[in-house]
């Protein structure tokens, strides 16, 4: 069936000593399904994708990805169900050159000669082509975005978490990018993270609204984006 | 790749005759075996440190386990060349399973530092007490404070009564530091040692990319044992004498100091740091005008304050930034990133 559940959250909260970055939050995620998360900054949507990879340990509540819980699990065994994360603030290795960060992603599961096949293909599919041999720590803060969405599909992954993927990019580097995630939707699930609602509006489907650690509302984006409560939280209205 | 591969070893072939006939003719060999060794530890060092990302303040540790698992075997086997590969394999795996508790514990790099150096307090301490004749191993009493003397040495495996020492120990450790140089860039450049590189500049990415981090450091640290105890061994070789002052904090101490001192990010610059500050310390041991721990300790200031980066990388700049005036004066590279590039060369 295409509407299976891959991604459940069941009750997740994570507590930092006083503040309640997830409050107890359902969520459940189509296979397939282009997802977008959006919600005021602090809104714990970060949070939510570390809880997701590995990277934190939720207080209390459980992650269920493919019927299997994955709660408390090291990312690196995340990332081997398949699921890759771009996270908000690009993580790449700063010191290699993006060719060869692209490669240790698509290294971790190919042999070296199809590792380098990937490396072309995605350099090309993701117009890095001029870039392949600079280091990453010399790049803009968009290039080093797409640098490591390049690292993300060279992993080949069937989830995808996108943590504002557009922040950073210039006008055409946001079309491409927009492409890029139509085209990985056609054979992977994602989720993004996005506070560009006209980012929002040209990608989204289904919109979950994230507000002080709890869902607000999860509808279609129509619904979602002319609904009063979401514009004051957005505008900050409603405390 | 190959081709570069196959140039840089027939250069480091080159580069290693070259010193192996020059140097005898102004140090003598019996100076210039223990400094091959110090290079090989050092090289130890630089290997987990620079390229592994991990900072062992206990380096020594793996150093005295080779040299004493060397001296423990060669008494009981009666024969060298067994000792010499339990030298090797033994303290990698002490390596291995103490690096695998810190780095399957999470433990952060301080913490690692720290234990690494008690690591090291702990063996010495303790081989300072086995004065007793219940401490033995084997047929091999650890004597305590006075070591143990009186092992079989190295010899040609197919002629037991030809010893290897003076010259010929020189040569053979000379040879072994070139191999394991070879080798370590050999592993650099294979898909493990990029895999390694990686995981110094992100652990989290590599993480993320769905390598086990603890076990590739696991791996990393066990290689560093298994070097810095080979040069353990061969000491052992020279000195034909091991006491627990392998395992001093001295010595600890002195060989993170020849990384820097060399260029910690290298694998020449350790192996360069090694022989200059060793025959530092040989050449004022010689004297007792002024005290040796007082003028190493200042070289280490000046290098850190004037070449923080390490003699080796600079050497290497001042050869590249005159190639680069003859070919192209106006498109060089502003300075950080130059910089950072050819770090990345230099490995
Ligand atoms: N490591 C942390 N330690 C303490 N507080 C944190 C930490 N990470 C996030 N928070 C807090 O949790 C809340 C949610 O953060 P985050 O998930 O990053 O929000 P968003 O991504 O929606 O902007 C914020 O109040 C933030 O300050
Ligand atoms: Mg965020």
């Amino acid at each position: 069936m295409n509407n299976s559940i891959v991604v459940e959250a069941r009750d997740l909260t994570v507590r930092f000593d006083g503040v309640v970055a997830l409050d107890a939050v359902n969520l459940k995620l189509q296979k397939n399904e282009l997802r977008c998360l959006i919600g005021p900054n602090g809104a714990g949507k970060s949070t939510f994708f570390k809880c997701l990879a590995g990277m934190q340990i939720p207080t209390s509540g459980e992650m269920i990805v493919k019927g299997e819980p994955t709660t408390g699990f090291d990312p690196y065994r995340i990332a081997r169900l398949g699921i890759g994360i771009k996270t908000q603030v690009p993580s790449v290795m700063n010191g290699l050159s993006v060719k060869e960060n692209i490669w240790l992603a698509a290294r971790r599961t190919n042999p070296t000669k199809r590792a380098n096949k990937i490396v072309s293909d995605i350099l090309d599919r993701l117009n890095l082509g001029d870039l392949a041999s600079l280091e990453v720590s010399t790049l803009a803060h968009g290039q080093r975005q797409i640098v490591e969405l390049g690292i993300v599909l060279a992993g080949d992954p069937w989830l995808v978490l996108l943590d504002e993927p557009a922040a950073g990019l210039t006008g055409d580097e946001v079309e491409r990018m927009i492409s890029v995630i139509k085209e990985i939707n056609d054979y992977a699930t994602l989720i993004v993270v996005e506070h560009d609602m006209h980012f929002i509006r040209r990608i989204a489907k289904m919109v979950t609204v994230f507000h002080r650690g709890r869902v607000l509302i999860e509808e279609d984006v129509d619904t979602v984006l002319s609904d009063p409560v979401v514009r004051d939280v957005y505008l900050g209205k409603r405390q | 790749m190959i081709v570069s591969g196959a140039k840089e070893i027939i250069t480091t072939v080159i580069v290693g005759l070259v010193l192996a006939y020059g140097l005898p003719l102004g140090i003598d060999t019996f100076t210039l075996t223990v400094l091959s060794i110090y290079a090989l530890l050092g090289l130890s060092l630089g290997f987990i440190w620079g390229f592994g990302g991990i900072l062992c303040f206990g380096q020594a540790a793996f150093f005295g386990l080779g040299a004493y698992a060397y001296a423990i075997s060669a008494i009981n086997f009666g024969t060298p060349w067994i000792p010499f590969f339990l030298a090797i394999i033994i303290p990698a795996i002490i390596a291995a399973i103490f690096g695998g508790m810190l780095f399957f514990g999470r433990l952060n790099d301080v913490y690692l530092a720290v234990l690494t150096l008690v690591f090291t307090l702990i063996l010495y301490k303790f081989m300072n007490v086995t004065a007793g004749e219940e401490y033995v191993i084997g047929k091999a009493r650890l004597g305590g404070y006075n070591g143990i003397p009186g092992f079989e040495t190295l010899s040609l495996p197919w002629d037991p009564s030809e010893y290897i020492y003076g010259d010929s120990l020189f040569y053979f450790s000379f040879t072994l530091l070139l191999v394991v140089y070879l080798g370590l860039r050999w592993l650099l450049r294979s898909p493990f040692g990029r895999v390694m590189i990686g995981v110094r500049e992100n652990e989290l990415r590599a993480e993320l990319m769905g390598y086990d981090v603890r076990l590739v450091k696991t791996a990393v640290f066990a290689i560093g044992g298994g070097v810095a105890g080979l040069s353990g061994s061969l000491y052992a070789n020279w000195a034909e004498i091991v006491t627990p002052n392998l395992f001093s904090l001295g010595q600890s101490a002195e060989v993170i100091i020849w990384v820097i001192v060399g260029g910690a990010g290298t694998l020449f610059g350790p192996i360069l740091g090694a022989a200059i500050m060793g025959y530092l310390k040989f050449l004022l041991g010689q004297q007792s005008l002024i005290d040796n721990t007082l003028v190493l300790g200042a070289v280490l200031v000046l290098a850190v304050l004037l070449l923080p980066r390490g003699i080796f990388p600079v050497i290497v700049d001042a050869f590249k930034r005159r190639g680069w005036k003859r070919r192209a004066p106006a498109n060089r590279p502003p300075r950080g990133r130059r910089r950072r590039r050819e770090r990345r060369d230099e490995q």
